[in-house]
């Protein structure tokens, strides 16, 4: 006989509550696999405990009980060693150690202090693990969180209400299955509820996005500065050590370096410079160590341009870039040319390298670090700086002092007379016997090289006595770009052209659903700087293009860009709205946020002049259906339209009648409904005028009335009931009336 | 008549024709006819306590004159014996072997007058005919009549030579009911009119057996919401807590309560119990099921103190609203 009500006992509420902590720490696990922790089997082991412990909750009967005894005083020594072990970093073990507690905290049976306690692990295991990656996965997490933790709070104060002791039921796990929990769950489910729920979240949702919105410069990092944790190995390379044929070993790397927000695409592959490698070691090159020690170390906010990447002109087209480097990429920013003034979100410690160009952070960055650069402008030549004065000729014999010694270190060549001799013999083909210019001597050195050569990644040097780059050189072999420069800048060096090697990144996949350039570890490539005496550093490209022989090479796929619409595949997609998240949230300033209210503003504006046009065509398209003899096309968009109200219209009603008739079959519903019932019962027994007795006896409900209503609503069958809305209409109207009769 | 077509406010209709009919002759009792005919609804027996002279056979007599079916009355006395009351097996010579005689609780309703002047042997023999509504005899099983109400009657202040029933016996009862003295005005109504004998009752019968058995049936059908169950048992639990009472009502009587509310309910056109039912029913239903811990000499005293203390409870628990 009547509905069945779903009812818990305290020890579902135990289960519910149960689950919904292992949720949040599962959840709160999501972003710890992002960190650098070490220790990656506990990790896992604990992520997979967890998870397990979700999936089948009575797998926690069987830990034994020496187990709950013993699990603090190993957890005080786990620790301490930890932090002893980790030395002075103490961002790991901490994380570790949250890490391993939540891990007991899911495990264990839990009363209402356990449940507080988890909650708040989790939380922190979130926040720390979302500032230190800063990913866009945070943002899911904590919109997914946001509302699990809510509900378990609720579970949790419900819980409390039975006031049972002790908290923990005896067995809770006994007996369970996941399909008798989920219809005894189901049966709490009540669309009011979740309609009401999901408003309120879609409420706090927009009023956080508001708050977000009013508030610029939101600086999770800077926010939380002891969570800064630096990398302890870089990812790819490019550091002042890197070695002759680094940058080949990272090509086959395709996750993205860094990504890059420019004014417009480029039609030429873009040359992201990092670091100039200028001595030769006999193996190949190096960053020199004088080059190294002349870097200016400073901690800035903004700096303007090292000297050799400085802009003597402006003009108005040149735009502001701005580059999303991934963490552990390098410690080195990849620059696109010249530029006015670089930008970090916040202060930076840093090395400047004014005559190389280059600009380095102190520390190998973590997660993504970003930087904007004001009036950028590429250029095909690097301009003179005061440490290029000796290696002009005008100025005399180069003298002696470090600068005259660093001139000698930009021509140094292999000391061995054979190799010397090999080059003096390429050199004396290339020229002819002719006094070139750099740009022609570069331009012909390069079709000596790539003449009768291909791209290659594998490329097997034969063996021999003679430098490495020669002996490629003499095999006619295919080679790489690593190759190609170094012959290269041998063969200027020869000729007596100081030049270095540059390392970096060349082209880029352009994305299209967002506009920028994703720089993948694959794009990474080496290239030639020779010094011309008026010009200053000019750019040369020794490695031959992707469609000659032996495969493709770095920088080539970037030429045709323009031709097409840009990477627009499902990767990309997802890479875009890492994009967004870094543009809109991360890196969200007062022009953004201009920027961004802007954007509402036109789109809410364009949405309201779409409806006020759409209305205006069809009240034209009415007045010229009654001024003008009606046509079959006038009469096909009536009749359409007049079809299209009338189904929405039979679909509402559809629907509210569904509603309503499920309001009666939901268990939720009908509760709802006699409580209602009741509270008007109440108010009108309270009014003046009532026709029900005061007392408790038996009342004889008046026939006809409201009250009979109301009573056969509270306490009669469902399927008897009147309508309730207009039961609780009709007795509003009887309060107000006795009401204004009794005044 | 069906169960189905029967609705409650025909069920209600004819119980007012019932009562009407019984108030023609009882005057100013019109709460305890009602008591007594939510009691015959919900098919239950009834106890009616008072001094004598107050009218107690009368309102059996009524009713059984008003229902149309068979009414005995059994003079309950120290030396009656069970076969007087059941019926007795003699020996028949032409058959050459024994018969059955019904006894008088073979009827439709039984007045037991003063219940307890009988031995207890005798009164156990009542009282398991009206739980089982039949009985066995000589290995034959013979049903009662259908509807089957027991009317007994005891003076709870004479208890000279008498044998009080045990709680477990009085657990058979749905009610007791107290008959009490008529108002001024009935009184001066009934002195006008003068005495009449049984016989001269001009009361007529308005309702059929078989109608009434309908009307019974229809009880159990009326609807109990969870808060008014839950209502019901919060009350009947206070009793099991209170500790003047030696103890709580049974489980026996918590089922007698609802059916006691439902048949209350139906009694005024309803298909469903309010709460105000059971407040209703508690003290009819509940009252004779309880002892007190310290019994007071007087069962008078005894009565009115459960009774304080019913109300007590009743009072401190919350209508579901």
């Amino acid at each position: 006989m009547g509905i069945p009500l779903a009812k818990l006992d305290y020890r579902d509420l135990y289960q519910i509550k149960w689950i919904l902590g292992g949720l949040l720490s599962v959840l709160a696990m999501w972003n710890v696999f992002a960190l650098d922790l070490g220790f990656t089997w506990l990790v896992w082991g604990a992520a997979s405990l967890m998870a397990g412990a979700l999936l089948y909750p009575p797998l926690t009967n069987g830990l034994p009980a020496w187990f709950w005894k013993m699990q603090t005083p190993l957890i005080v020594v786990f620790v301490v060693s930890d932090f002893i072990l980790a030395g002075g970093d103490y961002i790991p073990p901490l994380i570790r150690m949250i890490l391993l507690l939540t891990l007991l905290r899911t495990l264990q049976p839990r009363t209402r202090r356990e449940d507080l306690q988890l909650l708040l692990l989790a939380l922190i295991l979130l926040i720390v693990s979302g500032v230190l990656t800063l990913e866009i996965s945070f943002a899911l997490q904590v919109v997914l969180f946001t509302p699990l933790a809510m509900l378990y709070l609720f579970v949790i104060s419900l819980a409390e209400a039975f006031g049972v002791e002790p908290e923990v039921p005896e067995e809770p796990w006994n007996g369970f299955s996941w399909r008798a929990f989920s219809q005894r769950v189901r049966g709490l489910f009540d669309a009011r509820l979740i309609a009401f729920g999901g408003m309120l979240f879609v409420f706090l949702t927009v009023l956080s996005a508001g708050i977000f919105i009013s508030l610029p410069r939101f600086e999770l990092g800077q926010a939380l500065p002891f969570l800064r944790m630096q990398a302890t190995a870089s990812s790819t390379g490019f550091s002042e050590d890197i070695r002759f044929g680094d940058v080949v070993s990272i090509l086959n790397n395709n996750a993205v370096a860094f990504r890059a927000d420019v004014p417009e695409r480029s039609t030429s592959p873009i040359y992201w410079r990092m670091m100039a490698l200028d001595e030769y070691t006999g193996e190949g090159f190096v960053m020199s160590e004088v080059a190294r020690s002349v870097g200016r170390r400073m901690s800035a906010h903004t700096l303007s341009a090292p000297s050799a990447l400085r802009r003597h002109e402006t003009s108005p087209e040149d735009g502001d870039w701005t580059l999303y480097l991934e963490g552990g990429v390098s410690r080195f920013l990849p620059i696109p040319g010249l530029f006015d003034t670089l930008r970090f979100q916040n202060r930076q410690d840093l090395t400047v390298f004014d005559g190389m160009g280059a600009v380095s952070l102190r520390e190998l960055p973590a997660n993504v670090s970003f930087f904007q650069l004001t009036r950028v402008r590429e250029v095909a030549a690097l301009p003179r700086t005061e440490s290029d004065r000796a290696l002009l000729r005008s100025e005399g014999e180069r003298g002696s002092g470090a600068l005259a010694a660093y001139a000698e270190l930009l021509l140094g060549l292999p000391d061995d007379p054979r190799n010397r001799r090999i080059l003096e013999e390429a050199v004396e083909k290339i020229a002819g016997g002719e006094t070139l210019s750099v740009q022609d001597f570069g331009q012909r050195a390069i079709a000596y090289l790539q003449h009768n050569r291909g791209y290659s990644l594998e490329t097997r040097i034969p063996p021999g006595r003679e430098d490495p780059v020669l002996r490629w050189m003499q095999a006619g072999l295919d080679g790489h770009c690593e190759l190609y420069a170094a012959a290269l800048v041998l063969l200027a060096r020869a000729a007596g052209h100081p030049a270095r090697v540059i390392v970096g990144f060349a082209g880029g996949d352009w994305n299209g659903f967002e506009n920028y350039y994703m720089v993948r570890h694959l794009h990474a490539h080496a290239w030639t700087e020779i010094f011309d005496q008026d010009l200053g550093w000019l750019h040369f490209e020794p490695t031959p293009a992707a469609d000659g022989p032996g495969g493709s090479s770095p920088g080539s796929d970037a030429a045709d860009t323009s031709r097409d619409l840009g990477d627009r595949t499902w990767a990309a997609y997802l890479d875009s709205l890492r994009v967004i998240w870094f543009r809109r949230v991360v890196n969200f300033d007062r022009a953004q946020q201009a920027e961004l209210i802007q954007g509402v503003r036109q789109s809410v504006g364009s949405i309201g002049e779409g409806v006020r046009e759409t209305l205006r065509d069809a009240l034209a398209a009415i007045r010229s259906a009654f001024e003008n003899p009606l046509t079959w096309r006038d009469a096909g968009w009536i009749l359409r339209n007049l079809a299209i109200a009338a189904f929405v219209w039979v679909a509402l009603r559809f629907l509210y009648g569904w509603l309503r008739g499920r309001q009666f079959a939901w268990p939720g519903g009908a509760r709802r409904t006699r409580a209602e019932a009741g509270r008007w019962l109440r108010r009108l027994r309270e009014a003046p005028g009532s026709c029900l007795p005061p007392g408790v006896e038996s009342p004889e409900i008046p026939e006809d009335t409201v009250e009979e209503a109301l009573y056969q609503l509270r306490y009669g069958p469902p399927p008897s009931w009147p309508a309730p809305a207009e039961t609780f209409q009709r007795a509003r109207q009887t309060l107000r009336e006795r009401r204004r009769a009794a005044r | 008549m069906s169960q189905t077509t029967l609705s409650a406010p025909r069920v209600r209709e004819s119980m007012d024709r019932l009562k009407g009919n019984i108030a023609k002759i009882i005057r100013g009792k019109d709460s305890l006819i009602e008591d007594v005919l939510t009691g015959l609804l919900a098919s239950g027996h009834i106890l009616i306590e008072d001094l004598p002279g107050l009218g107690k056979t009368s309102l059996a007599y009524c009713l059984a004159r008003s229902l149309d079916c068979d009414f005995t009355r059994i003079q309950f006395t120290s030396d009656l014996l069970p076969s007087d009351v059941i019926g007795v097996s003699i020996y028949d010579e032409r058959e050459r072997g024994f018969i059955f005689q019904k006894g008088p609780i073979f009827s439709n309703i039984v007045l037991a007058d003063e219940i307890n002047r009988a031995t207890p042997k005798t009164q156990s023999a009542l009282l398991e005919a009206m739980d089982r509504g039949k009985v066995s005899q000589d290995g034959e099983t013979y049903p009662m009549g259908e509807p089957f109400m027991v009317f007994a009657t005891q003076n709870p202040v004479d208890y000279e030579s008498t044998f009080p029933l045990p709680e477990s016996q009085m657990d058979r009862f749905l009610m007791r009911l107290h008959m009490g003295y008529p108002g001024f005005e009935d009184e001066l109504e009934i002195l006008r009119n003068g005495f009449l004998r049984y016989d001269q009752f001009d009361v007529g019968p308005v309702l059929k057996a078989a109608e009434l058995a309908a009307l019974q049936a229809r009880v159990p059908a009326v609807f109990l919401e969870d808060s008014v169950v839950r209502y019901l048992l919060k009350i009947i639990g206070a009793t099991r807590t209170e500790t003047e009472f030696r103890a709580g009502a049974s489980t026996r009587a918590s089922l007698a309560l609802k059916t006691a509310a439902q048949a209350s309910a139906l009694m005024r056109g309803r298909d469903f119990v309010i709460p105000e039912d059971v407040v209703r029913m508690v003290q009819p239903v509940l009252g004779h099921r309880l002892v007190l811990r310290r019994p007071p000499g007087d069962a008078m005293e005894e009565r009115h103190t459960i009774q304080s203390i019913l109300t007590r409870l009743v009072d401190r628990i919350p209508l579901p609203v």
